[in-house]
């Protein structure tokens, strides 16, 4: 049986405050809370806008574009879940719409992913109603 | 903030360090305050100001918990949730300062390594975005991220990197205290498998068991003590707590901001410092430091490195100790102790001539920042 080390940490979809994040990317949109108040994005989502203080907002889809601003490449897997994945891309991206977050980029070498890459959001599903976000390139313009 | 060497670090205490089964945190912090106290010449009940610094992943460095287990009651104690120990050293010389204490205590102990609590497969970014669901363990994560933005940005390579490693070695070999002390060139780094590309294995601390314990008093009382007092000229931190909501966070352009003050409130420029600390829990941590603090300018560190500066020998003595990259984890409280014994001339093999200023400079992950300068004698 595996330890609870072994295994992938997954987002815990009983929380209210960041599952609507996950829940949205199953139905293939990348949201974010939206400050009812001062507009900001929120990322990681929170119960109190980080801005203005604010506790009102509303989930909003938002553009799934963005550049990667910098990436690694995972060439040992530090738990037993991510061994059949190595070697993996982890990247942090910004998105043309702000918030910058953590995800894998998948759909293409590790070789060939660099700093500066435009890529678009794509939802792999984990769980009955809720997808991670990972990233693909983008299609050229 | 000012100190102006109005406090001083009168003794230090290092257990043995590496594997040291059975301990716990707290016992190996107490046993360096026993070193410490037997250093300073003073028993545990002159003692009256005590930190502890919380351990990770163990239940070890509650103030209250090491107060009972050593049987004091300081009329201070106080517990700080993370190390790199110039956190707590501002904390000392806070309350030094405002008479909370006279005679203060800070101790770190932890049996990471053989009570396997701390292993580093913790996600490394979940507070400014989920990364556990991706893979994004270990700090070799963000450092990598990091360190590929900075190729990408000024072209540094995985070589220029190399030399930080290879010159903690260097001075490593000549630290008896040091874990690793076996040859390790640029040609064995170059050879070194990849844990998150571009990063190496010896990029990365190891972990390992120990306890560092520090006395701090007032300039005044310093002279009582036996050992030559090491004075703190001043004392800087900035955070940056809002992590990915920053921008180039993973950069820390936010350490600049500890740069300016440390060196504004200690009167000194970086060419006044003989001897340079880096907390070093990745090279990257040198890497970005070099440049922060100025010893050569943003984007820069790569050639740095590689005209041999910080190797013994070198312009730049830094990590005299060999880091946690060679010496031991204990968090940069070693690079405290090295400072100090430095400042005093119980370098040894590896003792800088003529080093009267230190600079030590820390983080606490991608949040906080903070720098220490210090010199063996007050300005005058």
């Amino acid at each position: 049986m595996a330890s609870q080390v072994d295994q992938r940490p997954l987002p815990d979809l009983e929380d209210p405050v960041s599952s609507p994040f996950w829940r949205e990317a199953a139905e293939g949109r990348l949201s974010f809370q939206q400050c009812a108040t001062c507009g900001y994005l929120r990322w990681p989502p929170a119960a109190l806008c980080p801005e203005c203080w604010s506790r009102d907002a509303t989930w909003t889809p938002v553009s799934p574009e963005g550049a990667v601003w910098s990436f690694g490449v995972y060439e040992r897997a530090f738990i037993a879940a991510f061994e059949a994945a190595v070697p993996y891309v982890v990247a942090l991206v910004e998105l043309d719409a702000g918030p910058r977050l953590i995800a894998n980029v998948v759909d293409i070498a590790p070789s060939e992913v660099a700093v500066g890459m435009r890529v678009t959001a794509v939802f792999e599903p984990f769980a009955e109603g809720a997808a991670l976000v990972n990233f693909r390139p983008a299609e050229a313009a | 903030m000012k100190l102006g060497g109005s406090v001083a670090i009168v003794a230090v205490g290092v257990t043995g360090q590496g594997k040291l089964p059975g301990r716990d945190g707290d016992d190996l912090a107490i046993e360096a305050l026993g070193y410490a106290l037997d250093e300073a010449q003073i028993g545990k009940e002159q003692i009256d100001g005590l930190l502890t610094c919380k351990a990770a992943g163990t239940d070890a460095g509650i103030d209250t918990a090491v107060g009972r287990k050593a049987g004091m009651n300081p009329a201070f104690s106080a517990t700080l949730d993370y190390g790199t120990c110039n956190f707590t050293l501002h904390l000392a010389a806070m309350a030094i300062a405002m008479g909370m204490a006279t005679t203060v205590a800070c101790l770190y102990g932890t049996n990471q390594k053989t009570g396997r609590r701390f292993t580093f497969t913790q996600a490394a970014g979940d507070e400014g975005s989920p990364g556990g669901p991706y893979g994004f363990q270990h700090v070799a994560g963000p450092a990598a991220l990091a360190f590929k933005r900075h190729q990408s940005l000024y072209g540094t390579t995985e070589e220029q990197l190399g030399h930080v490693a290879v010159a903690s070695r260097g001075w490593a070999k000549m630290n008896p205290q040091a874990i690793f002390r076996e040859d390790f060139t640029l040609e064995d780094y170059l050879a070194s498998p990849y844990l998150v590309r571009p990063l190496r294995r010896p990029d990365v601390t190891m972990i390992s068991d120990g306890g560092v314990a520090l006395i701090v008093t007032s300039a005044e009382r310093a002279a009582e003590f036996p050992k030559d007092a090491v004075y703190l000229l001043s004392g800087a931190q900035q955070t940056g707590l809002r992590l990915y909501q920053n921008d180039d966070q993973l950069m820390r352009p936010w350490i600049g901001a500890v740069a300016e003050r440390v060196y504004a409130d200690a009167g000194i420029t970086q060419s006044d410092v003989d001897l340079l600390y880096i907390q070093d829990p990745t090279s990257v941590w040198v890497l970005q430091m070099l440049e922060w603090y100025g010893f050569c300018g943003i984007g820069e560190a790569g050639p740095f490195l590689e005209s041999g500066a910080i190797a013994p020998g070198g312009a730049l003595p830094l990590n005299t100790n060999g880091g946690q990259l060679s010496e031991a984890y204990m968090w940069g409280w070693l690079h405290i102790v090295e400072a100090v014994r430095q400042l005093r001339g119980e370098g040894g093999e590896r003792q800088v001539a003529d080093a009267k200023v230190a600079l030590y400079c820390s983080t606490k992950g991608f949040e906080k920042a903070a720098a220490t300068a210090l010199a063996s004698e007050v300005p005058g």
